[in-house]
């Protein structure tokens, strides 16, 4: 029974690390998917013209995994709620509900006080400031993704090892 | 004369009320239905009251509801012009940034706010407002046959129309006037020898036809088509080209833009039904291009109105002479 102990443990140490490792990849595709639609808002806004509350949601529709952040910022905004709170809000959830880290969300709040109240230029320029620094954060989370998923993945599986050793 | 704006004891307040923030908008739900039906305008501005303006005179709207006392009034701050500014434009300020340039935001219904504060220019033109310290929400209400009156004295012995200008001061009831006039026109007057006519508006600011996001807020007849928001001169000569109107109407003419492309309306053989800012013939013909409008005796009739027995009041209806 002893062997099987062993192998139960290092599989849920390992299936622990993966957890982990695949967290940082949603994070990542997260990040992508937000810099994908804000570019999308932008271009509804500056182009389109298009009323916010309509905005998000056609930008929900294409957005994948971050398609929940603009529904819930629509939903909000369709209820009556202005441009800041809706946001706000949206941020606030979807940094809670999301594998985003501590930071990540800070470029989406700057856009609180200014989504929607200024005209189409300015609020290219307030996009394309957000969209520079998520693409840093993303640049950044990219670059350390494959090390970091390979050490979460070793983690659980040494961890598990390690485990299997001293308790058996 | 006719006064030309009754009062209407059913109009719905409760969108403009919307616009507002909560500690506005439930002293605003109280004020007393007998102000709220006859109410032209709410007036708010950077630290100042919010004003009532009716036609039976101003109050200010306080906790309780409305006073003529200035110590009970509210008064707005910037947040509060903001969030008025959220809901009015559904946090979409750049969407009406065209109509926002031109010192107005339309709003369901056909009513309009009016924009005061700091404009961002660029060698002249006006970009948009960098602050908005002051608005002016005008309440529009559709009056039907309030152009009866004066009908027949637009008619001309053929049955055709004169085509005809109405002239007032501002709030005095020209555009209402003039769009029960369209709307007429479009439904025609059998009682009075009036057939329908085609009638094409020019509809610059959007207040003849209530235009909001492409739909039009007042009935202004089954034979009127309407070019919203476009720059007279322009929506003028694409009516005539494409529409083939019997009848063209446009609203407040005033820039010799507007004037010229009147003129080559007029000289196309349509008849043109508009409106002008102005008291009496004096001022009128103080304006450059007004005058050159009533030199060239383009319109065969001159409607002045007044605010003398309440907006609307008719004074006198001058004739053009040899007008088309």
């Amino acid at each position: 029974m002893k062997p099987v102990g062993a192998l139960l443990l290092i599989t849920a140490f390992a299936l622990v690390g993966h957890v982990y490792a695949a967290k940082k990849e949603r994070r990542v595709r997260q990040l992508t998917a937000i810099v994908a639609g804000l570019h999308r808002l932008e271009s509804e806004i500056v182009f389109g013209r298009t009323m916010l509350s309509t905005a998000f949601w056609r930008v929900a529709r294409q957005s994948g995994d971050a398609a929940w952040l603009f529904s819930a910022a629509a939903q909000r905004s369709e209820a009556g709620y202005t441009a800041a709170e809706s946001w706000e809000h949206a941020v606030g959830l979807w940094s809670a509900r999301s594998d985003l880290e501590a930071g990540d969300c800070e470029p989406l709040l700057r856009l609180t006080d200014v989504i929607g109240l200024t005209e189409a230029q300015d609020q290219a320029r307030f996009f394309q400031l957000v969209r520079a620094e998520l693409n840093a954060i993303l640049d950044q989370a990219r670059d350390k993704l494959p090390a970091i998923t390979r050490v979460y993945r070793a983690l659980g599986v040494g961890g598990g090892l390690i485990a299997a050793i001293l308790l058996y | 004369m006719a006064n030309m704006i009754p009062s209407k004891s059913d109009f719905d307040f409760s969108p403009i009320i919307g616009l507002f923030p909560r500690h506005i908008a439930r002293p605003l739900s109280q004020i007393p239905q007998r102000v709220a039906s006859e109410l032209l305008e709410i007036r708010i501005g950077l630290n100042r009251p919010v004003m009532l303006c009716s036609r039976t005179g101003e109050y200010y709207v306080s906790a309780t509801g409305c006073t003529r006392e200035i110590d009970e009034a509210l008064h707005v701050d910037a947040k509060d012009l903001a969030a008025v500014l959220d809901q009015a434009t559904s946090s979409s300020v750049y969407a009406l940034s065209d109509a926002m340039r031109e010192g107005f935001l339309p709003l369901p219904g056909g009513h309009r706010i009016g924009l005061v504060g700091e404009v961002k220019t660029d060698g002249g033109d006006v970009l948009g407002f960098r602050h908005i310290s002051g608005m002016n929400i005008r309440i529009s209400r559709p009056l039907f046959g309030i152009c009866f009156p004066i009908l027949r004295s637009l008619i001309r012995a053929n049955g055709t129309l004169w085509s005809t200008l109405i002239v007032a001061p501002p709030g005095a009831g020209k555009t209402t006037l003039l769009r029960d006039l369209i709307r007429t026109l479009s439904y025609g007057l059998p009682r009075l020898g009036l057939r329908p006519h085609r009638v094409c508006v020019a509809d610059e600011r959007g207040e003849l036809a209530g235009g909001y996001r492409g739909a039009y807020g007042f009935d202004l007849g089954p034979r009127t088509d309407v070019m919203g928001l476009c720059p007279k001169r322009h929506a003028l000569r694409m009516l005539l080209r494409s529409m083939g109107p019997q009848v063209l109407a446009t609203d407040e003419i005033g820039h010799p833009d507007d004037a010229a492309a009147v003129m080559d309306a007029v000289s196309c053989g349509v008849v043109l039904i508009g409106s002008a800012h102005a008291s009496c013939i004096e001022e009128l013909t103080r304006r450059p291009a007004l005058r050159a409008l009533w030199q060239e005796k383009v319109f065969g009739r001159i409607v002045f109105l007044s605010g003398r027995r309440g907006p609307g009041t008719v004074e006198q209806v001058v004739r053009g002479e040899k007008a088309s």
